[in-house]
């Protein structure tokens, strides 16, 4: 073992993840969007959209129009809520937005911030939903809420590692 | 002696332990190995995750509005340099897996293995410096011949055969 040999093999290691994290961020280029892919957490998208869907957000449209779902995150809540826009204002220079989730009894508010009354769709909105994929999220719902998978995961990993073993 | 061993029943195995203790071979028929092709993909290999890492940093610092442009010349670079990476792969270190030097002599050697066959195929090439025309041989190496059944390295032997390689292609200029 010399210390090339150890730097190409933690090289390749390190190749794993940058790669996939480059993609991620090479995507959120593309999309113009901070989080081009997002996994639906509530019901509140019923009959739409379910728990553990996978949704595809593009943000290079200029205006948002009545009747798209698009995803928004509120000043100092981390997570990005899925809702359809029920009306919208705009003029030359900004546009505005109230959005409502198609399963909510009432519009969304009351999940904007304190004396917030509107969505600003240049600001506030993550992007447009424009194609899904039912259920495949539903591991990283599991992974997060329950604990027993996830370290059932771990587990599962480590072992698959300790019996693969080299080549 | 401490044996490098080996699984016997495994080509890929046994070309890592020869790759492994060639250098050591060559270090005493007096040859000096040189580091450049590999440092030069390690160099371009550890930009890259700079590159990566920037990104990361930037999503930790900056809203994603205002790190935009940051990140699409990070995402650039590092695109370039994986790309440089693997191009320098595969048209200039190819099967390299030694480069070294003994007074003017600069020897080359390349090898490539089938997984089910026990041999080892070594390109070896031998330049002299300030010469562009050097003498390639392809040669044969047969596992059997450097391992015993135990699976250890015989380094004696591999190095008495690399050196009858070299006398030959010596000859053979």
């Amino acid at each position: 073992m010399n210390l090339r040999q150890q730097l190409q093999q933690l090289l390749t290691l390190l190749y794993v993840g940058t790669s996939a994290y480059m993609f991620w961020k090479g995507l959120s280029v593309v999309t113009n969007s901070s989080s081009p892919i997002v996994v639906v957490l509530s019901g509140s998208m019923e009959p739409a959209f379910h728990r553990g869907d996978v949704l595809l957000l593009w943000n290079r449209n200029e205006r948002s129009r009545v009747g798209d779902v698009v995803v928004y995150e509120v000043n100092q809540k981390a997570i990005p809520i899925v809702h359809r826009v029920l009306r919208e204002h705009h003029n030359d220079k900004k546009q505005l937005l109230l959005t409502k989730g198609d399963n909510n009894p009432v519009d969304d508010l009351g999940l904007y911030a304190r004396g917030q009354n509107y969505l600003n769709k240049d600001k506030d909105i993550v992007g447009t939903v424009y194609g899904y994929f039912p259920f495949v999220g539903y591991v990283t719902i599991l992974i997060t809420e329950n604990q027993y998978f996830k370290y059932g995961l771990l587990g599962l990993i480590a072992l698959s590692s300790l019996i693969s073993g080299e080549e | 002696m401490n044996f490098k061993t080996a699984n016997i029943h495994s080509t890929q195995d046994m070309r890592n332990a020869v790759d492994e203790r060639l250098p050591l071979v060559l270090s005493t028929l007096g040859y000096q190995e040189s580091f450049i092709l590999v440092d030069t993909k390690l160099a371009l290999g550890y930009l890259s995750v700079l590159a990566a890492g920037g990104a990361f940093l930037l999503e930790k610092k900056l809203k994603f509005e205002e790190g935009l442009p940051y990140l699409k010349l990070l995402l650039l670079a590092y695109f370039i340099l994986t790309s440089l990476s693997w191009l320098y792969q595969k048209f200039v270190i190819k099967n390299t897996i030694y480069t070294g030097k003994k007074g003017k002599n600069v020897v080359t050697i390349g090898g490539e293995v089938d997984k089910y066959t026990p041999e080892y195929k070594l390109t070896i090439t031998v330049k002299s410096e300030g010469r562009d025309a050097g003498s390639t041989q392809e040669v044969v190496l047969p596992f059997t011949s450097v391992f015993d059944k135990y699976g250890n390295l015989h380094e004696g032997e591999l190095a008495a055969w690399i050196k009858d390689q070299l006398e030959l292609n010596e000859k053979n200029k």
